[in-house]
């Protein structure tokens, strides 16, 4: 069996993701690494050769440029409206909607679809650029996605710091598959940008202020609300790590006044989102019931899965981009992997994170499961980290992945069901 | 920045983080005790709680002038969409299918003084059989059941009794009792079920 990457004492949760950067590479620890969980948290001390604010710009932008090229050469219009338009697809018709007039009282005649599905963080965002700014509805939108993403990458400049990393992660997030998500009128990049706040917050314990990007999370999507959990685990792996036992955990909790407010502050956007939907047309759980006109209902995610990855219809997609559920699924199973390994990493917090945000989703349907998988955070954070781990892998992939985003983007702007 | 330090010096004390985070417990308690009384309509309870009809509940409608006729063919309507509930396939030329058992149509009028004609010209489809039956009501209440030959384009009518219209909103519903698939296309379990092909309806005020 081959060595791993990165060693299970190495990528303690706590010593988290930067320093476990650099002892990828140099398989050396830094004094970041070797910090005792159990003790303050020390500084951060970049390891970035260059200025990671600089390669978090220069990538965004370059990125930004290369999605109105392949856009614009696509629609064979390079006019800003025209890209504009391009990048609106699916979803995105529900978010400006919503930016424009808000939430519905009544669904779609036809088939009772309702924009009470879209959690309202992202689209009261928008709506007050829109409003402050005097934009339209899809510009407010991808004004705020952009923001958000730039934001996510600078975080992310803080989380990892090591430059290849870093690069890797722009480059991933910036101009990988699907990653014209993160532009287009779509909550992907507040996500990205909220959960890697979150984390952030946590491995320096500052549990309060995770408990309170958290309550925003739970506002963005309803898989937000699991970071809820995420906290407790956080708090019970440094509980640990300090060397008390596992029994004296609930009542240690319970004396961390920080903590407490965290854990029911994180679900507070769920439930206010809930409230203002029993008040406003009287159903407080309408935003699940009105799942039923997407046909998604709960069932086994794994049987979901199997039967998905049973069909045969890759091949279509390859050739005409018509919708796969077997490529739904291979993102879905790509995921669990790298949910599994940071599990062996023991970064028991981020992976059982990613693995709530999976099997939600998947629990209903098989469809959009890419979208999902592609803002989660911490998946994107492990998977910056292996590529970094290899140069002659890193040269590979990184080429690859933005090459596959530039065939997933004219699929985008021309409505294929691949990627609804 | 500590963020943490930042809320924390908010507050005086720990207690002062205890009493938050019970304000915010009840909070979220109250809201999930709210999750077990919805206050919605039979119709949204019916699709979206228990999943036991294939309809949505719909508004008011789009307003219609008593007398107009709107036809269902997608070259030359524009808004009819704004008329057709659920049950309904895509557009054609010509007309719109109905689609599955049940296919409705909803808008709301000014209250009649007198009893309404519906007159539809369709065309049904009963695969081997000779007739399509569709049942008509109009508000929850069976105005009638057609007989339809299969593949003769006609026209038919219902009576409305005008106390059916009297709050100004009307839902009309067919349900073909013969469902078969297109036959153009095989069978498959995933194909829509089809019965009558609408062209275009009028409400008018009845003669007698």
């Amino acid at each position: 069996m081959s060595k791993p990457l990165i060693t299970p004492k190495q990528a303690s949760f706590l010593n988290l993701l930067g320093p476990l950067q650099s002892s990828l590479r140099t398989k050396r620890s830094t004094s970041s690494s070797t910090h005792s969980p159990g003790a303050p948290v020390a500084p951060l001390q970049s390891q970035h050769a260059f200025s990671p604010i600089l390669i978090v710009l220069i990538l965004f932008f370059a990125s930004r440029a290369f999605m109105y090229v392949v856009l614009g050469t696509a629609a064979g219009d390079f006019s800003a409206g025209k890209v504009t338009r391009a990048l609106c697809q699916w979803d995105c018709g529900w978010y400006s909607g919503l930016i424009e007039s808000g939430y519905n009282l009544w669904p779609v005649p036809a088939n009772g679809e309702a924009n009470w599905a879209f959690f309202p963080l992202y689209p009261l965002l928008a709506a007050s650029v829109k409003k402050l700014l005097a934009l339209s509805p899809v510009i407010a939108g991808q004004l705020v996605s952009n923001v958000a993403a730039l934001a996510a990458g600078f975080v992310a400049a803080k989380i990892l710091r090591n430059t290849s990393a870093l690069i890797a992660f722009c480059t991933i997030f910036y101009f990988g598959p699907f990653s014209f998500y993160f532009a287009s009128v779509y909550t992907e990049s507040l996500f990205v940008f909220l959960t890697l706040s979150c984390f952030l917050f946590l491995s320096k314990r500052q549990y309060l202020a995770a408990g309170a990007v958290a309550a925003l999370l739970s506002a963005t999507r309803s898989v937000g609300v699991m970071m809820t959990l995420v906290i407790v685990a956080a708090a019970f792996q440094d509980h640990l790590a300090k060397g008390n036992s596992i029994r004296s955990f609930p009542l240690a909790a319970l004396r961390n006044p920080p903590l407490v407010l965290a854990v029911f502050l994180a679900p507070l956007g769920l439930f206010v989102y809930m409230g203002y939907l029993h008040f406003y047309m009287g159903d407080a759980l309408a935003f699940s019931h009105v799942q039923r006109a997407w046909d998604r209902q709960i069932g086994n995610p794994f049987r979901i899965l199997l039967w998905a990855l049973k069909t045969d219809d890759l091949g279509a997609f390859i050739r005409t981009g018509e919708v796969s559920v077997r490529w739904m699924a291979l993102w879905t199973v790509l995921a669990l992997a790298l949910t599994g390994y940071l599990a062996w990493l023991h970064r028991f917090p981020e992976a059982l994170f990613t693995l709530l945000c999976i099997l939600i989703p998947l629990s209903t349907h098989i469809a959009s499961m890419p979208r999902y998988v592609i803002g989660l955070a911490p998946l994107l954070i492990v998977s910056s980290q292996i590529l970094a781990s290899n140069r002659i892998l890193m040269m590979i992939a990184l080429p690859t992945l933005t090459l596959s985003n530039v065939y997933l983007l004219v699929l985008w702007q021309a409505l294929k069901a691949v990627l609804a | 920045v500590n963020m943490q330090s930042l809320i924390r010096n908010r507050f005086k004390s720990n207690s002062a983080l205890y009493v938050v985070a019970f304000i915010i417990a009840a909070f979220e308690l109250s809201v999930v005790v709210l999750t077990r009384f919805p206050q919605v309509s039979e119709d949204y309870k019916a699709f979206y709680i228990t999943r036991t009809v294939s309809c949505p509940p719909v508004g008011e409608g789009q307003a219609y002038k008593l007398g107009t006729k709107v036809s269902l063919a997608s070259v030359v309507s524009s808004n009819r969409t704004a008329y057709l509930g659920c049950g309904w396939h895509w557009k054609e030329k010509d007309g719109t299918w109905t689609k599955g058992a049940v296919s409705r149509l909803f808008m709301s009028v000014t209250p009649p003084a007198s009893d309404l004609l519906l007159k539809l010209d369709v065309s049904a489809y009963a695969g081997i059989r000779e007739n399509q039956e569709v049942d008509v009501s109009v508000n929850g209440t069976h105005l009638t059941r057609w007989v339809l030959p299969s593949h003769q384009v006609q026209e038919v009518t219902a009576l409305i009794p005008r106390e059916l219209a009297q709050d100004g909103r009307l839902e009309i519903q067919f349900n073909p009792l013969h469902l078969v698939l297109p036959a153009e296309r095989g069978p498959s379990d995933r194909e829509p079920r089809i019965g009558m092909f609408v062209k275009s309806f009028t409400i008018s005020k009845s003669a007698n």
